[in-house]
């Protein structure tokens, strides 16, 4: 069986186990800290990543995205401050919970629900995944053609304030994905008598620049300093407000299950995202409890919803990216962004090329789980206390400076460091504009695939573009674009709260 | 603030932004699309050819472009006067990352004088002190601390190797190949 390949690989690799769970605990320590997202925390350590090997590299960003889940649920319940966005519906009952001294309560709430809701996204993607990929091996060039413009159509429309700025941030990461050398003819386009350019603008500093240093950019613009507020934390009254007791988990553990469903649901929808679905978890539980005057004021089955859900997205998003070679969220970006720095060939013939690859990222996937859940469990409280004493304003610089070391490990260039301020700054005034920059990113990673497949598509066939309405998939995904592009023009924009994460 | 004019307010900041996002985009998809006629085309190339993607990705981008200029225009117009001073408002608060971008320049050129060490402590400690910080130890001793790490991290542990600077070079590349030795991951 697959999965027992992928535990015999990650453990015979001593690098692959201790950068699984050294990513385990920086995802945890990192997604604790406000300010610091998920995404600028895997885009800093892409540049490491080259001078491990492939599964290591895998792991330990895979790792990092799953914790960093998790630990963005400390400070949203110890300081009503969440360490990542999509912790943003665990505050609502967490921060209450920790005022009535049931901080205890909250946080291993948190930590059953986010480990129950990954454990059972990670055996759908397990299990689910390479069957179909089986099926999306049959796909030629005309069907990722329509695949590709599906996914633009989708996370242009779902990854933005507005459609056509979510559209725009589209084409601008496909035009500049073009920068370099033709794929056919091999001559160079768009570099402007730059000698640098010509193998194209490279990943980790457009990463990097978008990701980490525009947000550093938007810090210096606001000069304002995130400071945890002190927890007004309670004293427990009774031993039973330290832990969830079994009757509790009982009656949580519906909620938890539907909740799981609707996190796996959403996540394998490219564009979603955990913050959305963490709110429709919890609208969703909200709506069917018995006693809805509770909430707002510390109800654990809200902590339980939005943290299964949320952490149910983290196995689900890379069903796209494995099957279809799609990513559909920040994080599956960013690790699609690994493989190919590594040379693992992205889409659904990556089970065959890179079983036991893929098979051991499943496999360090499993053993974040394990490790998060005792961590988690015995140690969230200790995190938070450490989370205070750091000052924010420092956590900026060091990114800062981290980023331009980062870059330059990656090959040593000091034309690196110049594109990643040139995006840091383009990052910026997109943040500002509000266009989406992980749509930007995702079509600048597919970009090139997808020159190639419509070009493909045209030599195969002299009937023009009747070649993609002949195929029924491709017909089928060009239809599901059009769709989709329909629902998000029946409705209204999305609210602040429910803007996936970036 | 009535709710009416707080949502001429909204309208207003959210028309300008789309103007922004077409300004933006123009100015790069408009050099892109005067250096698609560069592209070298083979004769015998057939169908969709080395030009007609990007032409594809320029026709869509600029079409976009307008239609979000011509949807933001009419309420920037009416919003006349009250908008010089959102430009104001946005032009102060663009200070700060103007600020950061030129110490980042500046910083990337000392790299090439001077190497990694010396600017990169320099940096550390005017962003610190930038964002606020005060202090011996915020101002002093983290930077000091966070350089030898990152030092010993990439250029010791992870061998990355530095050019010499222009007017101070010295061999880290040895002196970390010795320590590497030293630590048994060499």
């Amino acid at each position: 069986m697959g999965i027992v390949d992928g535990f015999a690989a990650l453990f015979s690799s001593w690098e692959a186990v201790a950068f699984a769970l050294l990513g385990t605990l920086i995802g945890l320590l990192g997604g604790a800290v406000p300010g610091l997202s998920s995404g600028a925390m895997i885009a800093l350590l892409i540049p490491l990543t080259y001078y491990l090997n492939p599964l290591a590299a895998l792991a330990l960003i895979y790792t990092v995205s799953k914790a960093s889940d998790f630990g963005g649920s400390i400070p949203a319940i110890l300081f009503n401050t969440p360490g990542t966005p999509q912790a943003s519906a665990t505050q609502i009952e967490g921060f209450p919970l920790t005022q009535q001294g049931k901080q205890g309560k909250a946080l291993r709430m948190a930590v059953i629900a986010s480990a129950q809701g990954d454990f059972c996204s990670e055996l759908l993607l397990i299990f689910g995944a390479a069957a179909l990929a089986v099926v999306a091996s049959k796909l030629g060039p005309p069907e990722f053609v329509a695949i590709y413009l599906c996914a633009f159509a989708v996370i242009g429309g779902l990854l933005g304030k507005s459609l056509l700025t979510g559209f725009l941030s589209v084409v601008l990461g496909l035009a500049l994905s073009l920068v370099g050398t033709d794929p056919i003819t091999a001559d160079d386009r768009f570099t402007f008598g730059i000698d640098e350019l010509l193998d194209g603008i490279e990943l980790v500093p457009v990463l990097l620049g978008t990701f980490v240093l525009a947000e550093v950019f938007e810090q210096a613009a606001r000069r304002e300093a995130l400071t945890p507020d002190q927890a007004i934390a309670g004293r427990p009254q009774r031993p039973s407000d330290n832990y969830v007791t079994l009757g509790e988990y009982r009656r949580v553990l519906p909620t938890m299950i539907r909740s799981t469903g609707i996190g796996a649901a959403i996540g394998m929808m490219p564009g979603l995202g955990s913050v959305v679905a963490c709110f429709v978890a919890y609208s969703e539980a909200k709506r069917r409890s018995k006693t809805p005057e509770t909430w707002g004021k510390g109800e654990i089955e809200g902590i339980a919803a939005a943290e299964a859900s949320n952490n149910a997205t983290s196995g689900a998003n890379l069903i796209p990216l494995l099957t279809l070679g799609i990513p559909g969220s920040t994080a599956a970006a960013l690790l699609s962004g690994v493989m190919l720095i590594h040379g693992i060939e992205i889409g659904p013939n990556v089970f065959k090329s890179s079983h036991d690859v893929i098979y051991g990222v499943f496999a360090a996937g499993l053993l974040c789980i394990a490790t998060y859940f005792v961590v988690g469990y015995w140690g969230s409280r200790y995190i938070g206390a450490l989370i205070a004493k750091f000052p924010t304003q420092m956590v900026y610089p060091i990114i800062f400076v981290t980023c331009y070391v980062a870059v330059f490990a990656t090959r040593q260039a000091i034309f690196d460091m110049v594109v990643m301020t040139a995006f840091g700054l383009l990052g910026f005034a997109m943040k500002r504009l509000e266009m989406s920059i992980p749509a930007f990113v995702i079509a600048f990673i597919l970009g090139p695939g997808l020159e190639r497949a419509m070009r493909q598509s045209f030599l195969l066939d002299d009937s023009g573009v009747g070649i993609f309405l002949e195929r029924p998939v491709a017909l089928g995904f060009f239809l599901l674009g059009v769709l989709a592009l329909a629902l998000r023009l029946r409705r209204r924009p999305n609210p602040p709260a429910d803007r996936p994460a970036e | 603030m009535s709710k009416a004019k707080a949502k001429g307010k909204d309208e207003v900041s959210h028309a300008a932004k789309q103007a922004g996002a077409a300004v933006l985009a123009l100015a790069l998809l408009v050099p892109f699309s005067l250096a698609i006629s560069d592209i070298y085309v083979d004769p015998s190339d057939p169908g969709f050819g080395s030009r007609d993607f990007p032409l594809l990705v320029a026709a869509v981008g600029i079409g976009l472009c307008l239609l979000l200029l011509a949807r933001a225009l009419p309420s920037l117009k009416e919003a006349g006067r009250g908008l010089a001073e959102t430009w104001r408002r946005t032009a102060r608060r663009l200070g700060g990352p103007l600020v950061v971008a030129l110490m980042a320049s500046l910083y990337i050129w000392a790299i090439t004088l001077f190497q990694y060490a010396l600017p990169t402590l320099a940096m550390t400690i005017l962003l610190i002190r930038y964002f606020g910080g005060r202090g011996t130890v915020r101002t002093v001793v983290v930077p000091v601390i966070a350089v030898a790490l990152y030092y010993l991290i990439f250029f010791v542990i992870l061998g990355v190797f530095e050019e010499p600077g222009s007017v101070l070079s010295y061999d880290t590349y040895s002196f970390a190949r010795a320590l590497r030795r030293m630590l048994g991951l060499q």
